[in-house]
Order: structure tokens, then sequence, then C-alpha cells
């Protein structure tokens, strides 16, 4: 069995409506990010108030969230990225530690 | 200097951010109506429509004198203005004042025109001195500090650096720099029209420009530099930065800017929006742009074009122009006056001359002479108008008693009367329009029928279906129903002989399943799809030599085809079609492929690639490449035995380069377990599963409350239209499928309806089909109502002794529907049968010259959801959304949900792109046809050059120049209890915010009380349900 090797990178959750998905995929993209998961139909509540989750029709109302682990470098830029957006549209964005043990496939 | 990579995704969002307000424009392949302010819904109407009216340049709401023939015409009373006033003044705490009821009501009825102009200068006091015929007070001396706000506002607030040089210096750059852009656009976007294209366009947008920028020999002819603007940096992000640095534009205000560059073009950046967005879009895959190239290419030809002029002290910067304001303010007062096409006209020559002549005090002097001029001016024309109007109501004495203050007041409320009042208008119109569907709306319970009908119809809710469906239920034992365009089934359809999928659903919606059209004839070896001359006219009209040679060779054929589509549109195209291919009878695939086969057909792709790679990189000949060898090679590459070395003695090479090739099939060519996963996955997108189809069906049936009685034929009839040289021809499509027909849409659902395994699923939850009911797919063409059944060859022969009795009913509807359809198409006002009628419609889809084949969804002005019963006797003359919906068998109210969620929404965008297009057919709809050329494949231009055209043509909205789309909101008509439907809307996001910002009417009928809820104003109003509703009975219980 192999050594397994930790290395410490930064988790960023970012929560948003749905129908900018492609929005912050194309933040995470330029900013060199090689990978993402993404959460759909998501419920919650905010300052504007609860959120329902809707599926069916219209995939757009709902609310998402999209996991990337990014090295420390790039959370800074990330945000500096987001923030004309969450200037005008409801989400969070959340950072935290975490460690993970393929760093090649980030 | 490159920006950091956290300033380049800033600049990323704050472009994302400006763009939003823009709507996304949809190649017009696939039309899609689309609220023009969509991207402002998160408003009310009335705020969104004040600030898209800015943003885009246009009216929201017709001129009064429009309204004013409406009320001619009888589509509004008086009763309904009066009502809207006297809620106005109530809000306005204003109801006591009689007089001033007097001024709004004359205005309104009597007057033409507005009575107040903007005052700029003059104030209520110039206004009282005019009125009583003195001269102005000279002592109210103009504050320049009260000058330089107005200048500030106007120059850097309220436009791009670019109009302000424009407003100062009466050049006409904006429109240059905007015609340079579409020019850009025009190059890159083409698919396919032209046949030399823009280079290296595989880089994007604004690199493939850049490139051919920094070489381009026009500009510089035009003595525009640019080239070290795109020195500084190569990406869009750094030029932006640049630009925006180098015009000194302080970062706070950069989001407002880029939307104001961006909406100033706003067809093509809806179009860039739009196919950004559209990931799976092939042109997008093949040559990717977004919006933040747009801004870089406008920033930074905008600021070649500036500096260009930057001699002389021309202000090109943001703190240029400020230094101007505050240090010259006299002369820029001047020049903006002068260029603004609002100076006093006496006065032009003098400030022209003064500016000319450059000398500070020369200016001044002609300043104050001017200001004093203006406000005369103002004073005057505003003293007039307002003696004008108080004529129409004898009370010019009172005007000219009034005191300062109170004139000042009267003025003041005329204006905020007159900036509300296209408002007041619309929601009397509306008013009129709700009252007269409920007198007619009836509330009976449905008669038990002792017998099934003859045959039961599905048709989309599109509101030409209602003049069909209407005729239909005459002619026979007919019953109709309404359910979306698309059967409820979203399908990613590939038809037969093309390469690319087309999703057959609302935009709002991606499909999940595959469907695919095979011939039914089988596999056959590709038969001369084409005849050979159309093969030979095809290839040549792709050629760049064809000019050249075609008038002398083929002009003659073309001018067969020409003279014949002109002279005698109607027999000339019935022998063309004869002479063209029929299209095979085609099976529609939409089972899934087991498991097994989805294998199997993996396993031979990867074969084939290994066959042909093992050509290609081991050099050997086709006969050495044995089953067994491939198999080895398949089976070393997915990592399931490693047979190198074996493999390497069966053809004699070295064992190293073998795995090396191994290696390679794995990495390159992707022959390994992941890939072949991802493969698998695509391949199980093909068709639905029983319980899927089951599903599908059960939604569709419950939806319109059909779930016993099955009549031995249920049509599913889907709808297209047939025009000729009609870029606009996919919006007389039905929008559920995409802008396409519902053919596709209606026989996937009939074939699944029809499979015994389904009907035995439907049965366990409770829906019995009788044995001996059949579903038909069949399409109405909107242009001829022609009914046309297909996949007849499926019936079941005991039915077919019926179809006769079928095609007759379907026959005679068809007439008769077009008899009462086409006198408002053509020059007679009435016909003396039917089937002249049907002639004309006909001919209409043929004729090439025919700008408005029909008037598709024209004067929609209703959506209801309910049974048929309610407005089964009474006619809606084509103007309703018609879904079927029965309460009764929706008790958790998903089904409503489902309705309001989708058919709702997609009701909603098409009335409100009739409705802008109406108002203000030059900014928001897209203008004649007849000046329209194709751009690209996907848009039109009106004339040479010019920004790609958003919504509809005139020749769809209005008649004569006149409006013929009533423009008014939504009436959407809920037939369920009142707390049932309450609850779906407030369950879905969407269609809550809509209610509640007044993008559409909402009424409830409640068949169990018998109370009608109407929902205005932010709150719910109740009258019980009578056949006339008088206006005082309503009022009062409005009140109480």
């Amino acid at each position: 069995m192999k050594n397994l090797n930790f290395s410490p990178l930064k988790k960023l959750e970012i929560i948003l409506e749905g129908e900018h998905r492609g929005f912050a995929t194309d933040v995470l993209d330029h900013a060199g990010v090689k990978g993402y998961t993404i959460v759909n139909n998501l419920s919650g509540k905010g300052s504007q108030g609860f959120h329902e989750g809707h599926l069916m029709f219209n995939e757009d109302d709902v609310l998402i969230m999209i996991i990337a682990a990014v090295p420390e470098e790039l959370v800074n830029p990330i945000l500096q990225g987001l923030a004309p957006f969450y200037n005008v549209h409801s989400g969070v964005v959340f950072i935290s530690d975490i460690q993970v043990t393929r760093l090649v496939k980030f | 200097m490159s920006p950091s990579l956290g300033q380049a995704l800033r600049i990323r969002a704050m472009v994302y951010v400006a763009g939003e307000p823009v709507p996304y424009f949809w190649p017009m392949r696939s039309f899609i109506h689309h609220n023009p302010l969509h991207g402002l819904e998160h408003l009310s109407f009335a705020e969104a429509s004040q600030k898209g009216s800015e943003l885009f340049h246009g009216r929201s709401f017709l001129p009064r004198a429009d309204y004013q023939r409406y009320l001619a015409s009888g589509e509004l009373e008086l009763e309904n203005l009066d009502e809207v006033l006297n809620e106005y003044l109530t809000r306005n705490q204003l109801e006591r004042d009689a007089d001033l009821k007097q001024w709004l009501w004359s205005g309104l009825t009597q007057n033409k025109m507005t009575t107040i102009i903007p005052l700029t200068l003059a104030c209520a006091g110039d206004v009282h001195a005019a009125l009583n015929n003195h001269d102005i007070p000279i002592d109210n001396s103009i504050d320049e500090t009260q000058i330089c706000e107005f200048l500030s506002k106007k120059l850097l607030q309220d436009q791009l650096i670019i109009e302000s040089l424009d407003s100062l210096y009466g050049t006409d750059l904006a429109n240059d720099l905007d015609e340079l852009v579409i020019k850009s656009c025009l190059d890159f976007f083409d698919e396919g029209q032209s046949i030399w294209g823009m280079p290296k366009r595989e880089n994007g947008f604004f690199a493939a420009w850049r490139e051919v920028a920094l070489r381009n020999f026009r500009l510089s002819l035009y003595g525009i530099k640019i080239n070290h603007i795109l020195q500084v940096d190569d990406s869009a992000e750094g030029i932006i930065a640049h630009v925006m640095d180098t015009l000194g534009i302080p970062e706070e205000h950069w989001v407002a800017y880029f939307t104001r560059e961006i909406s100033r073009l706003h067809g093509w950046a809806g179009f860039i929006r739009w196919r950004e967005n559209a990931k799976e879009y092939y042109w997008t895959k093949q040559f990717p742009a977004d919006l933040v190239d747009f801004v870089a290419i406008r920033l930074a030809l905008g600021l070649a074009l500036l500096q260009e002029r930057k001699k002389g002290g021309v202000p090109i910067t943001h703190t240029a122009i400020a230094q101007s304001i505050s240090q010259k303010t006299v002369e820029t007062y001047l020049r903006y006056e002068l260029y603004s096409r609002k100076i006093v006209p006496a006065q032009a020559f003098k400030v022209e001359m003064g500016l000319g002549s450059g000398s500070a005090k020369k200016m001044s002097k002609v300043f104050e002479t001017y200001v004093l001029e203006k406000r005369r001016d103002e004073a005057v024309r505003q003293a007039l108008k307002l003696k004008q109007h108080a004529a129409l109501i004898n009370q010019e004495d009172k005007l000219s008693g009034l005191s300062v203050d109170d004139l000042a007041k009267l003025i003041h409320r005329l204006k905020e009367f007159e900036r509300n009042e296209g408002m007041l208008w619309l929601k009397a119109m509306e008013s009129h329009a709700m009252k007269s569907l409920l007198r007619r709306v009836t509330i009976v319970n449905e008669p038990l029928r002792e017998k099934r009908p003859f045959v039961q119809a599905l048709f989309c809710i599109d509101t030409r279906s209602e003049r069909i469906r209407r005729h239909l239920e005459l002619v026979g034992d007919y019953q109709t129903f309404g359910i979306a365009g698309f059967f409820g089934v979203p399908i990613s359809f590939m038809e037969l002989g093309k390469g690319s999928e087309n999703y057959l659903c609302p935009v709002i919606l991606t499909p999940k399943n595959l469907v695919i059209e095979m011939s039914a004839l089988g596999l056959q070896q590709d038969e001369a799809a084409v005849t050979t001359l159309e093969k030979v006219m095809h290839e040549l009209k792709e050629s760049v030599l064809t000019p050249f040679v075609t008038v002398e060779a083929i002009g003659l054929l073309f001018g067969f085809d020409m003279i014949g589509k002109t002279i005698a549109p109607t027999i000339y195209s019935r022998w063309r079609q004869q002479v063209q291919p029929h299209k095979n009878r085609t099976r529609l695939l939409l089972d899934k492929i087991t498991r097994e086969q989805a294998d199997s057909i993996i396993r031979t792709v990867q074969r084939a690639v290994i066959i042909k790679t093992v050509e290609e990189e081991l050099g050997l000949s086709k006969e050495m490449i044995k089953d067994c060898l491939v198999g080895d090679l398949r089976a070393s590459a997915m990592g399931q035995e490693n047979k190198t070395a074996q493999i390497a003695t069966d053809i004699n090479l070295p064992e190293e380069k073998i795995a090396l090739f191994v290696s390679r099939l794995r990495e390159v060519y992707r022959i390994n377990p992941q890939f072949s996963q991802i493969q698998l996955e695509h391949l199980g997108r093909i068709g639905f599963t029983i319980d899927e189809q089951a599903n599908f069906v059960s939604q569709a049936l419950t939806a319109i409350g059909l779930t016993k009685g099955f009549s031995r034929f249920i049509l599913l009839v889907g709808h297209g239209s047939t025009s000729d040289n009609n870029p606009y021809e996919s919006a007389l499509d039905c929008g559920a499928c995409g802008g396409n027909h519902g053919l596709v849409n209606a026989r996937v659902i009939a074939q699944m309806g029809n499979k015994p395994e389904v009907r035995a699923k439907l049965r366990e939850q409770g829906i019995e089909i009788a044995h001996d009911a059949w579903f038909v797919p069949a399409i109405h063409n909107t242009t001829t109502d022609e009914i046309k059944v297909h996949d007849l060859d499926l019936i079941p022969p005991s039915h077919l002794v019926y179809l006769d009795r079928l095609r007759n009913g379907l026959g005679a509807a068809s007439r008769l529907c077009a008899q009462e359809r086409i006198p408002s198409l053509s020059a007679s006002s009435t016909l003396e049968n039917p089937a002249a009628a049907y002639e004309i419609a006909q001919r209409n889809s043929m004729d090439w010259s025919q700008v408005r084949p029909e008037w598709g969804l024209s004067r929609n002005a209703y959506f209801i959801i309910g049974r048929r019963t309610i407005t089964q006797d009474f006619s809606l003359e084509g103007r309703a959304f018609l879904h079927s919906y029965d309460y009764q068998i929706d008790p958790k109210h998903r089904v409503l949900e489902n309705i309001l969620t989708g058919p709702l929404v997609v009701g909603q965008w098409i009335n409100m792109e009739h409705y802008f297009s109406v108002v203000d057919n030059e900014h928001f709809g897209s203008s004649s046809k007849a000046y329209h050329n194709v751009v690209g494949r996907f848009g039109v231009m009106s004339g040479n050059l010019s920004d790609l055209r958003t919504g509809l043509p005139s020749q769809t909205v209005l008649q004569d120049g006149l409006p013929y789309h009533q423009p008014i909101r939504l009436i959407t008509l809920i037939e369920a209890p009142f707390e049932h439907a309450l609850a779906a809307v407030e369950a879905v996001v969407s269609v809550k915010n809509l209610v509640r910002n007044s993008w559409i009417r909402l009424v409830i009928t409640d068949p169990v009380t018998n109370k009608v809820h109407i929902f205005d104003e932010g709150e719910w109003r109740v009258i019980p349900h009578e056949c006339s509703i008088h206006v005082n009975q309503y009022e009062e219980l409005a009140i109480s």
C-alpha cells in the first residue's frame, strides 16, 4: 500500500441561484480550477426570505451550491471575481480548510 | 500592464452583471418570443417599463392619440377610464380636487397631445408671468451651479464619453463606433452564410478580432490608429482595464457604463449572451465568444475614435469633461445646447458665432442673452399649452388668476400625471377586457354524456387553436382540449439524415431523452437524396465564382423559378413539390436500448477505431488485422488483461512498441473504462423507459382532465406554419416546441399512448383506456388551417372505416375556420364561401411576396386555465390561450403548478413580446420586413448595416400603420377554488413574482362559491360572479 499524502487546500462552497450557474462555473474555469461539484435543488433562508426548491418544469428557479477545492492563492482572486455579482444577487460563499490526497487532480 | 487574476475576474463579473438587463436573442431558425424586459422582471411592471424606456430608448406605452382611438372604437369605455382616474386621484390624495380632475379628464379625452413640456431653465414664476402677458422677471438670474449640475448629469452620468463628445461637438462618433462593432460582429459570428470566413475564429472573438485589427488597413484609411491600444495587452480584460483607466472613469461607475455600452447594440449583445450560455450550440463550441470580448472591442474602437479627435483641447476623458464643465461652464453649456436639437431657434446663429469666435468674453455675452431667451421661450410655450388646455374646460380666467404657488402645484401635478398616464390607459383597457370576458364566462356543471364523443382532440394552447377548436366542435361530435404544444414531453430530436440534435420543448427546459427518426424501409444505401438539378444548383450557389458564371449559365433556370413563384405561386409550388422527392415513411425510436445493445454498440465503435489506428500507426494492412488481434488490443487498453506480449509475437513487433501503442489507444483514442462509461451515459439518453412513457402520458391526460371515457380516436394535434421567404417563419411555429412544429412531439406521445405495456401501467394508476381507443398524431397548419393526420399506417384495421368521417369533419372545420380568419388578412372584407377563403389561405403559405402569411399570435389577450365548458359557447376571436384543466382530479394542485410554471410563462413571454413590439415598433420591434436583410443565417438587420433586430416586425403587429395587436398584459383566468389556485400560484416562485409585480393580471373564478377574485395593485378584490357587472356594483364591492 502506498502512503497517503495529505495536502492542504481551501474549499469554496458557492451558493447562488441556479440560473447563474454558467457565470459561477465561468469564473472558476477562468481562474484555472480543474474541477468542481454541483449540488442541485437546494432550499434555504436568506435576507430575501425563504427559497423553495422547485423541480419539474423550470430548472432555473432553484438554489444550487458549487463546491470547489482550490489552492490558497486562488481564493482571493475568485472572491474578487464573485464580488460584483453578489452585490446585486443573493447567495453566499463559504471558505474552509480541507485536505486532499491526490493533489494532482486539483 | 496586465491586470491580476483577481482584477480580471472582477471585470468579467462586472460585465456579466452589466449585461443582465439585455434579454437573450435566440437564432431566428427557432425564433423565441421573449419579454424584451425579461432582465427587469424583478421590478414591477410600472418601474420596469420606466427603466426599460431609458435603457433601450423606447416608448413603453402608446401615444395618447392611439388610446383615444381605442376609446372611440369601443375597446375601452369611458367608465373604465373614469374608474382608473379616480383610483389614481385617491392614491395620491387628490380625490377632493374637482378642478384637477377636470383638467386630467379633459386632457385624457379631448387633448391629442400632452400639456407639460420639460422646463429646464424656466420656473413657475416665469410661466405665471407669461400667462398674464408680462415679461419674465429678469432678477431671477440663473445659478451657474445649477447649470453645472445639469451638465454633469447629462454628460457624465447619463451618457458614454463618446456620446457626450457628440453632444458637445456635433460629431457622429457614437454611430461610427456602432458601425465598426457591427462589422466586426458580422465577420465573426457568421454561420455559413458567407464563403470566406474570418481567420482564427477558434481562438475566440476578441483574440481573432485583435489579430485582424492589428493589420487592418481599412481602419488606418479612416485615420484610426488602434495598434498602440491593442499592444497593451492581449486579453479582453486587460484592454477593458486599460481603456477605462485611460478614460478616467471611476470604478464605481463601471457597471453602469458597461450596461450603456452593451445596450447600444442590444440585438448583438443579446445574441452573444444567449450564445455563450448555450454551451451545446455547435457554433459556440467551434468559435467561442462572450460579452467580455464584445465590451473590450467596443471600448478599444471607441478609444481609438476618441483619440483621433483629441487635438485642440477637445476633452476625451471623464476628468477632462468634468473640468470643462466646471471651468468653462459657459462654453460647455452653449455647445450642449447647440447640438442638442433643443436650442432656441432664433438664437442658434448667435450661439454658433459666439462659439466660433473662441473669445470667453463674447461667449459670456451670448450666454447671458441665450439663457434669458430660453427661459422666455419655455415660459411662453408652456403658458400657451396651459391656455389651450384650459380652454377645453372653460377655465382660462381661473388659470390666469392662479397665484405662483398654485400654478406651480398645478404644473407639478399635471407633470406627474402625464408621466404615469400610460399605466392608467393600460389598466383601463385591461379592466374593459376583463369585464368583457367575465361577462361571458359561464360556470356550469359538465353534462353527463350518454356516449363517448366521436373524436377527442388535444390542441396546443396557442391562440390560433381557439378558432379551429370552435369550428370542429360545431361540425360534429368532437370534444377538444388544450395542452401545451409539446404535450408535456420534452425531447431532443435527431431527424433522419441530420447529424445534430434539435430540442423540441420550451426553451426553459433541457430535454434529457433523445429520440431518433429512422427510415421505415430499413437501412438502405444512400439514395439520390436530391435530384441532379437541385444538387447542381445547390453547389453552384456556394462557390466563389458563381456570380460570374451563374447568370449566363444557370440564370435562366433561376429565372424560371422566380417567374413561377411570382406569377402563379399556388400552381407552381404544387408542381415543384411533386418534382421533389418525398420523404420516406419514418419511425421514431423511443424505447430505451438495453444494456447489452449499448455495450455492443460501444464495442463495435471501439473495434472500428482500433482497426483504423492499427492500419495507420502500425502500418499493417487490412488482411493482417485479425479479429483476435483487435480483441486482444481492446482488452489490453481496457485494462482487463495484459496481452502485450502475445500481440508482440503475433505481429512480430517489439513489446515496448506494443505497450506504447496500447497506452496511446487508452489516452489519445480514449478506449478506456471511464470514457466507455461516458459513452454509455450518452447512449442511455436514447428513448424513454416504460415507466417514463407511462408517466408522460398520464401527466398529459391528467393535466387536461381526460382520464375516462376515451373515444375511438384521440387526436394529438401539434401545429406549425408554412410560409415562403420569411425569416420569421419560426415565430409562427409552436413556441412550446422551441420554435419548431409540433408534429414530432405528437407522434412521440401517440406512440407511447398506444403501447400495450404503457396502457397496462396506466391501468394500475387508475386511467383506463378503452381497447379500441387509438391515439393519432396530426398537425394543424396555422397558415392554411389544414389538419393533416399522420402515422395512418399504424392505425388498427377496425378504425379504417371511420377515417372518412374524420377527414370530412377535419376538412369542413378547416374551411370554416379559414373563412372566419381570412377577411382580416385580405383586402375584401367578406367572402362568398369557405372554399374561396381556403384558396387564399393556401396561397398565403406559398407566396414569396407575402409579408403577412398569417397574423400569428397577434391580438392575444387571455390565458384561460379551466374546463372547456366555461368558454365553449362563445367566441374568443382567436385571442385566448386555452389550457384544459379540471381541479377535481388535482387535489394537491401539482398539475396546476406545472401548467403555471411552463405554459403560462411561455404565454407571458409571447404577450410581452407583442406588447412592446406594438407600442414602439422601431425600438422594441424590428420595423418593416421590407428592409430586412438576413445576417449570418441567424438574424436580420434593417438596411445595409444596423444592430441585430429584435422583436416582431411591423407587419405582425400593425395594420396600415395603426396597432392591430392590442397592447394589454395577459389576463390570466384560473377556474378553480380560490385557496387551491392561490396555493398553486404561491408555490411557483416565477409565477408568484409575475403576479406580484403585475406582469400578468390574475383572475380566479371559483366554481364552488361562484365568486370572482381579481388581483389588483397588490391585493385581492372579490366580486360575485354574474352575467353582467355594473360599474357601481363593482366599485362598491371593491371597497368593502
